[in-house]
């Protein structure tokens, strides 16, 4: 693997879903690599594929099938391993998963067992993968309760995930995947669900998670405000596609292709006056997944599509700095020599 | 302490119900035109004799006929909860002792019929839902879709007729005649049992089909839902993942089907019971409608809805311990 800090790198993977329809390619050579204590940020709007792409690191893309590409995890106790090439239900992988990588699912509704209490299904993770005894891992799941602002923890193992509300739901969560001091956490819309307080506080403690313990973070949002807060890079993706990668803080200062701009354009600004002047609004939808457009997938709702380019060939993602990347003709100096 | 005040209050609804059913199966079976004395006439008449009005009029009035309905519900209802349940015109004898004579063949085929309806279904439902649209899923439902289609009595006279020419069981009933009167031995025990699969067969093919459709059904929702994905992401082995979570979740239908499943099974097998000649309550419940034997219609009537309000009693009592969304909920 490159880079001595590189945790986990992504090779132009590709993950398809065989439908009734036909096949539906939700993610479409993707790359990126997610360094020691490092949050990426992962931005798109819904069906963008980056859900899917998160699953697809810890194995669970199914119905989901990778096509191809590569992920290379540096595991800590296994070593640099494979994952695209593990068996899904195989030992190896059920080692890795919640221990090495652990998810933070967005659904705080419907994502723990109806039928359980929070104390059987946080200790479940920790008699499986810390081998800890029943009294030891019920102190620790308090603890990690705790540690993540639930108030009352003592009381909490011992209800239904329908006695409490969707923030304290999501904050078990959140003790739930954190409670094995995974390398790498994803969260995949951890705060969507919940109210803006809430979600400040949810960032917080993840922030802080990632400042004590050095965990790498995998933020998947569609809000850009909330990736501007936490994360140290951003991608972002669209119809399956990395189309833009970069530090936070050059994404929103100079954004570069065309759809980052759009998205950041649809934010209302606060400080800017807008005098009965519309907030620009992203046009048209994402396309149909059984019929994606020729060219760059883009080009149909881009305002700065070039006529003969874009819809023409696929660009592909270029470096244009040490630590940029985006996929856009408007940056290929050589696309005239290819054609 | 919320679950036994959960069970007092089903309780006592059972009871209203039982209350209900009671003078609502009196009044059906007072519906149609005449009374016993008719069709006991009737038959007379048949056989050549006949009766002179006055005399029938002495009979009804000794029999408590000629008096309205209500009066003649309060009276038996009266008796009836001092375990008192009339005598029957058919057999002439007291209702509670022809009932008592078949209740223990009834209860055990029911629950038999039961226990093996679970035992076959939920393992099959829930191999069906893990392999959705396997051979196997497809060999579940075409032989599920073919359980709830045959008749009963058909499937009897089948499985009889089977029996008799394969392994030379005697046909009908649940013992062979040379045991009948006999006191209970290891011979009569293995007789009993030789007798037993045909009747339960016969019972439980279409309530296990119908149960390995409903399994798989709500599984397979189940097993689309966010905390089986959570469950796998935790690591934790497929079939054990399976079997705490979804199929655990998925349980819940099959267990209230308890409830609406022991009523089916005691008039379901009525029909199977007259073919296969079985001691049980539904027949003798068909014979007192066809007679308009009055006290013996409703005190079958009262058992078995009796026996299906303490089955439906029991079925929810373990869904309050099962989930925990409806005992604290």
């Amino acid at each position: 693997m490159t880079g001595e800090n590189n945790l986990l790198e992504v090779k132009d993977l590709k993950v398809a879903f065989n439908m009734r329809q036909g096949d539906v390619t939700a993610v479409n050579g993707v790359s990126f690599q997610l360094q020691r204590g490092k949050v990426l940020g992962v931005v798109g709007e819904s069906g963008s594929g980056k859900s899917v792409s998160a699953r697809t690191l810890l194995r669970i893309e199914a119905p989901g099938k990778i096509t191809s590409g590569e992920i290379n995890f540096c595991s800590p106790r296994h070593g640099e391993v494979a994952l695209q090439k593990m068996n899904t239900t195989g030992e190896l992988i059920r080692s890795i998963r919640w221990k090495e990588i652990a998810m933070i699912f967005q659904e705080p509704m419907t994502s723990f067992g109806p039928m359980h209490t929070f104390g059987n299904q946080i200790t479940e993770v920790l008699i499986l993968h810390d081998k800890l005894n029943k009294a030891d891992a019920l102190q620790k799941a308090i603890e990690s309760l705790r540690s993540v602002g639930m108030p009352r923890p003592e009381k909490v193992i011992t209800q239904y995930p329908h006695q409490i509300s969707g923030g304290q739901r999501q904050r078990a969560m959140i003790a739930m995947a954190l409670a094995c001091n995974p390398e790498i956490l994803i969260a995949d819309e951890p705060t969507t669900a919940l109210d803006v307080s809430t979600e400040a506080q949810i960032l917080e403690v993840l922030a802080e998670r990632q400042r004590t313990l050095n965990t790498s973070i995998l933020y998947i949002s569609h809000n850009l405000g909330v990736v501007a807060n936490i994360a140290d890079e951003v991608m972002v993706m669209y119809l399956g596609k990395v189309v833009e990668h970069a530090p936070v803080s050059e994404l929103f200062s100079s954004p570069k292709h065309p759809y980052t701009i759009a998205l950041l354009n649809s934010i209302p600004k606060i400080d800017k006056v807008y005098n009965g002047q519309r907030l620009e609004v992203l046009t048209g939808c994402i396309p149909d997944p059984y019929n994606h457009p020729a060219g760059c997938k883009f080009h149909p709702r881009c305002p700065k599509a070039m006529k003969g380019i874009c819809e023409q060939t696929e660009p592909i993602q270029q470096a244009i700095s040490d630590n940029r990347s985006v996929a856009c003709h408007l940056y290929t100096s050589s696309i005239n020599t290819n054609r | 302490m919320k679950l036994f005040q959960y069970i007092i209050r089903r309780m006592s609804w059972g009871a209203l119900v039982l209350l209900f059913v009671s003078f609502f199966s009196f009044l059906v079976i007072q519906l149609p035109p005449g009374d016993y004395l008719t069709s006991y006439m009737a038959r007379l008449e048949k056989s050549g004799m006949s009766i002179d009005n006055a005399s029938m009029v002495a009979l009804r009035h000794s029999y408590g006929l000629d008096q309205p309905f209500l009066v003649q519900y309060g009276k038996w209802f009266c008796r009836f909860i001092q375990g008192d349940m009339g005598v029957s015109f058919l057999y002439t004898e007291k209702v509670k002792v022809i009932i008592l004579e078949r209740l223990p063949a009834t209860l055990l085929l029911s629950i038999t019929s039961l226990l093996v309806i679970y035992l076959i279904s939920i393992p099959i439902g829930i191999y069906a839902a893990r392999r959705q649209y396997s051979v196997g899923d497809f060999l579940a439902a075409f032989f599920g879709f073919i359980g709830m289609a045959v008749p009963g009595f058909l499937l009897a006279l089948i499985l009889m007729w089977i029996a008799y020419q394969g392994f030379g069981v005697s046909i009908g009933g649940l013992q062979s005649p040379q045991f009948m009167d006999q006191p209970m031995s290891w011979a009569k025990a293995i007789d009993f049992m030789k007798h037993l699969p045909i009747p339960i067969i016969v019972i439980t093919m279409s309530g296990t089909a119908a149960l390995i459709r409903t399994m798989r059904a709500t599984l397979l929702d189940e097993l689309g839902k966010q905390y089986v994905t959570t469950a796998r992401a935790k690591g934790l082995r497929e079939s054990k993942l399976i079997n705490k979570y979804p199929v655990r979740a998925a349980m819940n239908p099959i267990i209230s089907s308890g409830g609406w499943l022991l009523p089916e099974l005691f008039s379901g097998e009525t029909i199977a019971a007259i073919v296969l000649g079985l001691p049980t309550i539904g027949p003798l419940l068909y014979r007192a409608l066809l007679g308009e034997d009055m006290y013996l219609a409703a005190g079958c009537l009262m058992i078995l809805s009796l026996l299906t309000i303490i089955g439906m009693l029991i079925s929810d009592i373990i869904l309050a311990i099962t989930d925990p969304r409806i005992r604290l909920g």
